[in-house]
């Protein structure tokens, strides 16, 4: 380690940067359209249960896992992970499940950001054209309007560098003067802009008087209505995927930031109080704004896109409503803060793993970040441009690996060390410091039972799934007689698979260096 | 509003809203 490793300023700047990791663009884009498409009030059910069953045993896993991580000098998961493996296991095996989830966490936070910091890039542009009133014309589709958006160099590397640039000089700020004081400024205005969005939204009336069924009410009516016909395996496996992506977990990043907690500070409270004001956001706020504009404008038929909700449906909408450059304006700068808020958390582990793996300064490390996000976002900006489509198959494959599969496996390898190689010494592991205190009876049913059986279970479902639609060929049927756009999947497939080898590496070789003398004795001599 | 759709969101606006405040007055609590 090249510094001294820091610390969160305060509680409650901790728990905003928590929450902030969390809150992201999924709460208000993905969520609505999920819940929407997946059964409405029914889909609360297997969502509901996934938060308790998985969502929230993960969280104290993770926090505590980052804990006792930060006590040992690491702020990345593969030295995180072998420190708890080896107590169930001999270190040589530990080294290899710790480089695994090393790999996976930097395919993870290197990769999902490759294509996220252009979503941020995108919300700022739209941010700036809402104000400007550039896509109130309504001769030019909204749709026709985006595809040029994305087709225009100039907009997405402008806006796309300045979401990087605001990453980058955060990152260098460090955790209390970087990451916790944008955490203070932005949560709160999410929140804030979150509740007078609602507002707008349920005095929108009756905007199409020639459906005059179609109101913000009937919308909100429309998501929580339970259509119990819509509950099936798809929209329970579309509840699992939504709670890992919404609470950020199986990424390393909640242990990153963990990794910055001092040995005995609190995690349980502090954790919970994460995934309460997610679920605020998401459940509360996220539910209330998009689909309910959208139903007031388009009917129950114009609920179901999913970016096209935010960046298509959304707009032809501002343009009808009164004071709509001002409301779209506010949304998606909500958008950009919510994405930054969570950018910033992949961003930091990136810069800790170089801090930890070499004598860089912070500073350094987080320019290095910039550079590297640079190149993985590169392909990300020119399939559109060079392709001229706009059917984004890079993003979509890269996130289809990165952004959902990984997580459930990264995800599973730390419940599976924690409550099945660490076994009792977690339940003290996580209560240690916190002011409640994990009953027995809930880490032995929860983290040592039912949700690594349970996410065994999805993955495998999962990917049963997946491959009966033709997913694992080395040409997908979703992408099978498109020339165009083929080389582009495979090209995602190759750097996905890429980063995590390189990762693993780079983990194996770290951990390796760190733990050498039990290494070589394949004895833990490093009593936790 | 349906009266099924109207007690399923007041349910889970009710939970998330009590998990808010406790969680955060507990927070407030425990960091004096």
């Amino acid at each position: 380690m090249s510094e001294k490793r820091e610390n969160w300023g305060s509680k409650l700047g901790l728990v905003l940067a928590m929450a902030g990791n969390a809150v992201g663009l999924g709460n208000f884009w993905r969520y609505p359209y999920q819940a929407a498409k997946n059964g409405g009030g029914a889909f609360m059910v297997p969502y509901f249960a996934a938060l308790i069953l998985m969502g929230i045993p993960l969280m104290l896993v993770e926090w505590s896992l980052g804990r006792m991580g930060g006590k040992y000098g690491h702020g990345t998961l593969g030295p995180m992970v072998y420190l708890q493996a080896r107590e169930g296991v001999k270190p040589r095996t530990a080294i290899l499940i710790g480089s695994l989830a090393g790999g996976l966490a930097l395919g993870v936070t290197l990769l999902v950001n490759s294509y996220y910091n252009h979503i941020i890039g995108w919300t700022m542009g739209y941010t700036v054209l809402s104000l400007t009133g550039a896509y109130m014309d309504p001769s030019i589709s909204t749709g026709q309007f985006f595809v040029d958006y994305i087709q225009n160099p100039a907009y997405v590397f402008g806006f796309w560098l300045l979401a990087l640039t605001v990453l980058l000089f955060t990152a260098m700020g460090g955790i209390q003067k970087g990451v916790e004081r944008m955490a203070k400024i932005l949560m709160p205005t999410i929140y804030v802009f979150g509740i007078i969005l609602i507002i707008r939204t349920l005095t929108l009336g009756t905007p199409n008087p020639a459906q005059p069924d179609w109101t913000p009410i009937a919308g909100l009516n429309f998501i929580w209505s339970p259509r119990w016909s819509d509950l099936n395996w798809a929209a329970t496996m579309a509840a699992c995927g939504q709670i890992f992506f919404t609470l950020s977990i199986g990424m390393g990043i909640i242990c990153n930031y963990a990794s910055y907690l001092k040995p005995d500070d609190d995690i349980v409270l502090s954790g919970l109080t994460t995934v309460a004001l997610n679920e605020l956001a998401e459940v509360v706020l996220g539910g209330t704004i998009a689909i309910p504009i959208a139903y007031a404008f388009l009917g129950p038929d114009g609920v179901g896109a999913s970016i096209g909700l935010s960046f298509i449906a959304l707009p032809s909408l501002f343009r009808e409503m009164g004071f709509g450059n001002v409301v779209g304006a506010m949304w998606f700068l909500l958008l950009a803060f919510a994405g930054l808020t969570s950018a910033i958390a992949m961003y930091n582990y990136l810069v800790a793993l170089i801090m930890e793996n070499t004598s860089t300064h912070r500073k350094n490390a987080s320019i290095m970040v910039f550079l590297g996000y640079i190149i993985v976002g590169l392909p990300v900006a020119l399939e559109p441009i060079l392709t001229k489509t706009a059917d984004l198959m890079y993003f979509t494959e890269v996130d289809n690996w990165v952004g959902n599969y990984f997580l459930f496996v990264l995800g599973l390898t730390e419940i599976i060390v924690t409550g099945w190689l660490f076994r009792e010494k977690g339940l003290p592991e996580i209560n240690r410091g916190s002011y409640w205190k994990v009953p027995t009876w809930f880490y032995k049913l929860f983290i040592q039972g039912i949700t690594p059986v349970l996410m065994i279970v999805v993955l495998v479902m999962y990917t049963i799934d997946t491959a009966k639609q033709g997913y694992y060929k080395w040409v997908p049927d979703f992408v099978a007689g498109n020339d165009v756009l083929i080389p582009w999947v495979q090209a995602g497939r190759v750097v996905v698979f890429g980063v995590v080898i390189i990762g693993c590496v780079i983990t194996y070789i770290s951990i390796k260096r760190t733990y050498k003398e039990e290494l070589d004795k394949n004895e833990v001599i490093i009593r936790l | 509003m349906s009266a099924g759709a109207l007690a399923f969101m007041i349910s889970a606006w009710g939970i998330i809203i009590g998990a808010v405040a406790l969680t955060l007055s507990q927070l407030v609590k425990h960091s004096k």
